[in-house]
């Protein structure tokens, strides 16, 4: 019996894969206060109970998988799941976030989070029932991609209705940005999860549930759908998601000029309206579908057909697929970007440092520093899809130079002394978008405490924001100029921890921190949040407690980090942002200054409490949020 | 008063117009009846055929009903005529009858309480089809629908019979 | 999910090897030649025709068994756990309420013991002899939920080539 009066499941599922034991913890109300869920779990529990300089791939690293207090309520869109570990692309820490049904299903079966350790001796799969859980053989699922995973457990535990997170043969392989998938469909895709859950050989998590998920107060919480559902009526950006999903950005991405493409070497792509999200709803869109609960509906279902090559079906695409296998290696064949997708997806490892990887390996060929024998005999220009989808196979079982490619750009530039080629952060390649025209994105990519990332803040809030919002929330009105500096700092602090909220809640950003009003966005994203967590759970909150929640949990991310000596060298964007301009596209010209982001730097670690010279939260910041460095 | 059900209309030509498997169906109808989030509770439910067929699977209130004429206790009954089926929770024994004969699988036995639940189109005013993001739920006439079936296939007899003269 | 045993009418010929192979196995015998001649062995399965259709009369394990609630010496639990409604024959006294309160006339007097009879499921064998015995499938093993998921996915792919089922 739960001793929560709703939301909250109140159990941890602990998992020792050395001994095989397995056991239940309560959920302790004062944790769940201070870090409420989600990715909020996952910092505390790896910064308490993995000590530093762990290996990430060794049976030492812990593998966190988190709900929210909201995930299995039907509250829209509550359907995010979190997988956290020590990340071995950054060192840091590291996680993933997944759409789909697998979070909910979690809370059936009765559970807030599962906390995985060790590593089993054999292939293993977790089963987990209604309270209950226990390891099985996986010996047969080994090596199988995750649409036979899932066929196979699907049969072997005689119910089609079970809901499955699994590695494919790239986590088996430990490929370094191998992800986990979750129903087939829904990537937990960067920072290499699938890689640590690959090296405990853990292959798979099937859950089913058919436990309530209380709510404290019901028709409170119905006013909270209500509420949030009229928030949508004439939502713009709403309507674009549901229409053209995520790859709608594809035009926003060409009439700005900030693409990343041929590695950041091009910001402009000739053929761009062939990959563009009108293209590929026009030849490949099957019916657009929704995750858990879900209004937006910004997920594509897909499929080729044409008898182009072997008829498939497949989730997606979503916009980092086409930035990954489209605009990065100069790929404007819709077709071949599809087709690297599923081969991705349904092997897991990550399309975007796969493409990252590619590209790089793409543009050290066409300048000589790497030879046709030393890519496995591929004229390895830009543009080449075949040699791309040759090239995501054989880092998928690392095989000839597949094996370098399958560790990323970072081992890659150390390899190849090309260091400056190798474009990330922290060692987990910069996705999104080219930050050269506009500093607070590059500051926003670079500070993120799990490397390269565009959702940690949400400094897009200078395109829309008015004057009078930006003075009341960022103490200047010049926050609503987007070419400005001033103040840019303070709202690249308050969107991180305005936008963990989001994490640690199970919820998902585009349906809940998307609008094209500031007001909207505090509006949903904090005052419904807010009541929505205090209709289920029955416990206190306020929107301030919650905004420091995120603070908090931000900052447990940053002590993570700290701990394994990433300061303020790690929160810097690759050489070639600073030292080369854009060549063409509107931003042609622009590049990131020196002085402007080290200033832009020295005010985010202002906003935050934290020493400008190490990069770290002060003892007073510390104790200011209940944290002590160190403390248990 | 015509015999009403949920039905399931899509259009295949619209990717927007189809299931999309959100389930937000199951879970509102769970939340309404029960105030709790769980879609094992829900009278609806949405079937994931593969291939992008998605298809939400309710009672269809059938006139001559097996589970009405199968229950010993009589917990199963109309409350008019070509009304919805409805569940008495506490005549009923949970035997599990009605479950075993519903051709469409839309009468359970529900996990907490081991009664049987099946949909009461929520009294008049069913929320599965207020909430469905994709409107592909409607409250239907199902013999308007049987009128509207009828008629296609009387066309498509005349067009075939003109393509052979 | 939990044992049940499905009865599918349409499989049904009705004849009867269930009811021989649950009467054998209560009386321990193992061919049905040693059987002694006018021999009533207790019943707890028959096949009926009501109605034009072959019905099974056996113990549905009801969630809210009338016997469990009739039953005066508590003889008659149900379990939770297995999801059955189990009969004590150590504790019975042979009243038969609950053979008048049952609606699918399951439970039968055994006169030997002078206790009540009823389908326990058989938990001790992986396979109960009535399901083994059936030569068409219409008896089989089945899940806790009775087969209503799979037969919402059944109608569902019949629904498929339709889709529209306003």
């Amino acid at each position: 019996m739960s001793m929560f009066p709703g939301g909250y499941a109140g159990k941890l599922l602990y998992v020792d894969l050395s001994d095989r034991s397995i056991r239940a913890k309560p959920l302790e109300r004062d944790f769940a206060l201070k870090y409420i869920g989600g990715r909020g779990f996952s910092a505390r529990i790896l910064y308490e109970e993995l000590g530093a300089g762990v290996d990430p791939l060794s049976p030492d690293n812990i593998l966190v998988f988190a709900t929210g207090p909201l995930s299995g309520t039907p509250l829209p869109s509550a359907s995010r799941l979190i997988v956290a570990a020590k990340s071995p692309m950054t060192g840091g820490i590291g996680d993933a976030s997944s759409g789909g049904y697998w979070a909910p299903e979690l809370k059936y079966a009765g559970f807030d989070a599962i906390v995985v350790k060790g590593r089993s001796a054999t292939p293993v799969y977790l089963w987990v029932e209604n309270g209950k859980a226990e390891l099985r053989r996986a010996e047969h699922l080994w090596g199988k991609r995750i649409d036979e995973t899932s066929k196979a457990l699907k049969e072997e535990i005689g119910d089609e209705d079970i809901h499955i997170c699994a590695i494919g043969p790239g986590g088996e392989n430990l490929v370094r940005y191998a992800c986990i998938v979750t129903d087939e469909e829904g990537v937990g895709g960067r920072t290499g999860m699938g890689a640590v859950m690959g090296s405990k050989n853990l292959k798979a998590i099937a859950l089913r549930g058919s436990l309530d998920v209380k709510i404290a107060d019901a028709k409170r919480f119905q006013g909270v759908i209500d509420a949030y559902r009229q928030t949508l009526e004439g939502e713009v950006w709403t309507e674009t998601l549901r229409r053209l999903g995520t790859p709608n950005l594809v035009t926003h991405r060409q009439k700005l000029g900030i693409w990343g493409a041929k590695n950041f070497q091009t910001a402009s792509i000739d053929g761009w309206e062939k990959i563009s999200g009108e293209a590929f709803r026009e030849k490949y869109l099957v019916k657009v579908m929704g995750c858990m609960g879900c209004m937006v509906r910004c997920r594509r279902f897909s499929a080729i057909l044409d008898g182009s090559c072997t008829p498939f079906y497949t989730k997606g695409p979503e916009y980092e697929t086409i930035n990954a296998l489209g605009a990065k290696p100069y790929i404007t064949d819709p077709a071949v970007i599809l087709q690297g997708h599923h081969l991705c997806d349904d092997c897991g490892i990550d399309e975007q440092s796969a493409g990252s990887a590619i590209s790089m390996a793409m543009e050290l060929y066409e300048r000589g520093m790497l030879k046709k024998e030393d890519v496995d005999g591929e004229d390895l220009v830009f543009g080449n899809g075949e040699a791309l989808l040759r090239l995501l196979e054989k880092i998928v079982y690392r095989t000839g130079f597949g094996n370098l490619l399958a560790e990323g750009t970072r081992i890659m530039g150390e390899r190849l002394h090309a260091d400056y080629y190798a474009i990330h952060v922290k060692g987990s390649e910069v996705d999104a978008s080219d930050p050269r025209s506009l500093v607070t994105r590059a500051l926003t990519y670079s500070v993120a405490t799990r490397g390269s990332c565009h959702l940690r803040g949400f400094p897009y809030i200078d395109e829309f924001i008015k004057p009078e919002e930006g003075l009341k929330y960022f103490g200047t009105a010049t926050v609503s100029d987007v070419k400005a500096l001033e103040g840019k700092g303070r709202l690249v602090a308050w969107s991180e921890d305005w936008i963990t909220v989001a994490n640690l809640m199970g919820l998902c950003i585009f349906a809940w921190y998307r609008s094209r009003t500031f007001s909207m966005l505090i509006k949903r994203g904090l005052e419904l949040v807010t009541e929505a967590y205090v209709a289920a759970t029955g416990l206190p909150m306020t929107q301030e407690n919650l905004l420091r929640c995120g603070e908090r949990v931000y900052n447990t991310e940053k002590l993570f980090n700290c701990r394994e000596g990433m300061g303020r060298e790690a929160d810097y964007p690759p050489a070639r942002f600073f030292d080369e301009a854009m060549p063409d596209g509107a931003g042609k010209g622009a590049h990131l200054d020196r002085g402007d982001y080290e200033r832009l730097l020295n005010d985010y670690y202002t906003a935050r409490g934290w020493d400008a010279a190490t990069g770290c939260p002060t003892p007073e910041k510390l104790k200011e949020l209940g944290l002590h460095e160190g403390d248990r | 008063m015509t015999k009403q059900r949920v039905g399931y209309f899509e259009d295949r030509k619209d990717p927007e117009a189809q299931c999309s498997r959100c389930r937000l169906c199951e879970l509102i109808c769970a939340f309404h009846h029960h105030q709790v989030g769980n879609p094992r509770r829900a009278k609806i439910k949405v079937v994931a055929l593969g291939k992008g067929a998605d298809i939400p699977v309710v009672c269809l209130n059938c006139g001559d009903a097996p589970c009405m004429n199968v229950c010993p206790t009589g917990a199963l009954y109309r409350k008019e005529k070509d009304g919805m089926v409805l569940v008495r929770s506490d005549v009923c024994i949970g035997c599990a009858m009605c479950v075993s004969v519903c051709p469409a699988g839309a009468v359970t036995l529900d996990v907490v309480e081991g009664t049987a639940a099946k949909c009461d189109l929520c009294g008049g005013e069913p929320q599965c089809v207020a909430y469905c993001p994709a409107k592909v739920l409607r409250l239907t006439d199902a013999e308007e629908v049987s009128r509207k079936r009828m008629r296609t296939f009387a066309r498509s007899l005349v067009n075939a019979q003109e393509d052979r003269n | 999910m939990k044992r049940t045993i499905v009865f599918r009418p349409e499989r049904c010929l009705m004849c009867l090897s269930c009811v021989l192979a649950c009467q054998m196995k209560s009386l321990g015998a193992r061919d049905p030649r040693d059987l002694a001649h006018g021999q009533r062995p207790p019943r707890r399965i028959t096949i009926a025709l009501i109605a034009g259709t072959p019905r099974a009369s056996v113990c549905r394990h009801c969630v809210q068994a009338p016997c469990a609630e009739a039953c005066v010496s508590g003889s008659i639990v149900r379990d939770e756990e297995t999801a059955m409604v189990r009969h004590h024959p150590e504790t019975c006294v042979g009243c038969g309420t609950c053979q008048l309160v049952c609606p699918f006339n399951a439970i039968t007097r055994n006169d030997q013991e002078d206790c009540m009879e009823k389908c326990n499921l058989c938990p001790e064998d992986d396979m109960p002899p009535c399901v083994i015995a059936c030569g068409t499938g219409a008896l089989a093993l089945g899940g806790s939920d009775h087969e209503a998921q799979e037969k919402k996915r059944k109608f569902a792919e019949e629904l498929r080539g339709e889709r529209n089922h306003g």
